[in-house]
């Protein structure tokens, strides 16, 4: 299948723990294909971001991992760092919760923004400034070039999600992981961060894993969705027919609790 | 600290740009300190038990009255407490420390002979501590939890509770009696005599000169207290970078930037020392003052003259003079590197500078 940019085939993982390995992910299988979204729900503690960290080598010293991975056509092996690891940032790029977190407060935006292109592209200063700038526009943050100048600090929630997802994408990665992007952010910004990432979707050509504990969210984002529970993956449908009539018990469990939470209709 | 979704950064601007107006707050409050610790300095002299008159008098001038009523007149010690504070407040004011009762000099000219000894070993201890502090404090933190950091904390634990005399006395013992490797004792050989002063750092001062010999048995002199200088603070800075380097780790943004990328050599050096960076120079600034006030012990089994030496024959002495001036020199230093590092923050951390 030519069109298929991740493959995930029986990842396991465990973490060490006092009494040894603890296993926090089991026989776990996914696929994005190119310029789709797939969505990754379940609770807290369900899995979800290991997935991501996994993909990532961002695991805590000491985890281990099987299973298969495929990346844009070819086998990575989980243990070869070197590999993993020239896929950070290129080939697959992260955003996550809490964007006030995920900035460096003593670093300026544009420092965080031009640092890893210069590595991976090979820019000069000029030249990734000016793709920061470019990139700025592209998430709709006002006045680029004074943002670059910047330090977190001074900006809100909702705009530093915007720069951390410019930063995320200035690499130019094919695959986006998007780790509860929104959850942090106030509801009438959520929207905003929502459509950007489906706009920039078809802008960038790029494929995004997008990590919630909100299954309502997917529903106008997601073509595909897994729904994990400890760890494992208990259902996998196209979105729509996964609302429509959830087969897993606990996916219906989590569609009612929403019903019951949700305030914002989408 | 979060601002409001606005369309684009703070555009208003101050009149005085936050970095003046923050540095002159803490330029006031320096300025309060100083003046509440000579307050505090003067009394805590005068509520030590003795008398200076018989610390000072021999016991024949003590057995005639007029003697010691010549002396209290003399220095003063007639007036009542609140008039002698007011005394020494003014003559102070005018750069005047007072005279010391038992070297019978100004105590600011005693005080200037000492600094210069003691800087001579506390300028390199520091900057030896700093340095291996961050690299093996950086060095544990990366390898939290694995044998390297358990030995690092278990080695700078027995750094921190070896007495530093005790340590001097081993470092004499080992290189200068069974390796004969140190000189000994003093700041020079006794056949060197101290080189035109101009900073007042032998080895320094001999190079000036351009006479290598004499720097060369400065530097070895210096070596020992040095030594054991940097053992003890780098036990402290150690084990203080290693917390805070491990508190930032933990920080998403130090995974953002693996997550990015980056190679991890610019990880640790730009993104995770940065942010540890202003909480170290912190602890080093207070590591120094400390040091310099701290250096009475091993001063006195090198029988370095400086001015641990110093406080300790004033102490002895309880030349009063002398013990508040070693006193305020310790204050005032404590303040201005306090004030130092206030600064350093301002220009390090954006949330300070331009908030």
């Amino acid at each position: 299948m030519s069109d298929e940019l991740l493959a995930v085939e029986h990842l396991a993982v465990s973490l060490p723990g006092p009494d040894g390995p603890v296993p926090v992910l089991n026989d776990v299988s996914l696929t994005v294909r190119r310029g789709q979204i797939v969505g990754i729900a379940g609770e807290s503690g369900s899995g979800k971001s290991m997935t991501a960290r996994t993909l990532l080598d961002l695991l805590p010293a000491g985890a281990e991992v099987s299973g298969t991975l495929r990346f844009d056509g070819a086998e990575l092996d989980h243990r070869d760092r070197k590999a993993m690891h020239a896929l950070r940032g290129h080939g697959i790029a992260m955003v996550f919760q809490d964007p006030t977190a995920a900035l460096h407060p003593m670093l300026s935006i544009g420092r965080q923004l031009t640092e890893h292109t210069r590595v991976h592209l090979g820019l000069t200063r000029t030249q990734a400034k000016a793709q920061a700038v470019e990139l700025l526009e592209q998430v709709r943050l006002p006045d680029p070039e004074r943002a670059l100048r910047s330090y977190p600090h001074q900006f809100s929630g909702g705009q530093l999600q915007r720069i951390a997802i410019a930063s995320a994408l200035a690499a130019r990665p094919r695959l986006l992981i998007a780790d509860e992007p929104t959850t942090a952010l106030d509801v009438t910004v959520q929207a905003g961060i929502l459509a950007l990432l489906d706009s920039l979707r078809s802008e960038f050509e790029l494929s995004v894993l997008f990590i919630t504990h909100d299954l309502g969210v997917l529903a106008s984002l997601a073509t595909h969705t897994c729904v994990f529970q400890n760890g494992r993956v208990v259902e996998s449908a196209p979105t729509a027919q996964l609302l429509r009539s959830p087969g897993h018990p606990y996916t219906r469990a989590l569609l009612a609790e929403r019903a019951e939470t949700a305030e914002v209709p989408r | 600290m979060t601002t409001l979704e606005t369309n684009a950064p703070p555009a208003r601007r101050p009149r005085v740009p936050p970095i003046v107006r923050y540095l002159a707050r803490r330029l006031a409050i320096a300025v309060g300190l100083l003046f509440g610790s000579t307050l505090i300095g003067f009394l805590l002299v005068q509520a030590v038990p003795g008398d200076p008159v018989a610390a000072n008098l021999s016991d024949e001038a003590l057995g005639d009255p007029a003697a010691v009523a010549a002396f209290e007149e003399r220095w003063g010690l007639d007036e009542p407490l609140p008039v002698q504070y007011l005394t020494y407040l003014g003559n102070l004011v005018q750069g005047d420390l007072g005279t010391s009762q038992h070297t019978g000099r100004p105590v600011l000219e005693d005080l200037l002979d000492h600094i210069p000894a003691t800087l001579e070993i506390a300028l390199p201890a520091i900057v030896l501590s700093v340095l291996l502090g961050i690299g093996i404090g950086m060095f544990a933190a990366l390898r939290h939890g694995k044998a390297a950091d358990q030995a690092v904390r278990v080695g700078s634990l027995l750094g921190l509770s070896t007495p530093p005399f005790w340590l001097s006395l081993l470092a004499l013992y080992l290189f200068f009696f069974v390796l004969g490797l140190s000189p000994g004792g003093g700041r020079l050989s006794p056949e060197f005599s101290p080189p035109p002063s101009v900073t007042g750092l032998y080895p320094v001062d001999a190079l000036l000169a351009g006479d290598l010999m004499l720097a060369w048995d400065a530097v070895q002199h210096a070596a020992l207290p040095v030594l054991v200088l940097t053992l003890v603070t780098t036990a402290t800075l150690v084990r203080f970078v290693r917390s805070a380097l491990l508190e930032v780790l933990r920080k998403d943004y130090i995974t953002a930037a693996h997550a990015k990328g980056l190679p991890s050599r610019t990880v640790l050096f730009r993104h995770l020392l940065r942010a540890g960076l202003v909480q170290i120079m912190t602890m080093a600034g207070l590591t120094f003052a400390s040091m310099l006030a701290g250096t009475v012990l091993i001063e006195s089994v090198f029988a370095w003259p400086g001015l641990g030496n110093y406080a300790y024959t004033s102490a002895s002495a309880l030349d009063r003079p002398a013990i508040l001036g070693v006193t305020l020199f310790v204050a005032a230093t404590y303040i201005l590197i306090n004030l130092a590092v206030d600064l350093l923050y301002g220009l390090a951390d954006p949330r300070i500078r331009l908030s």
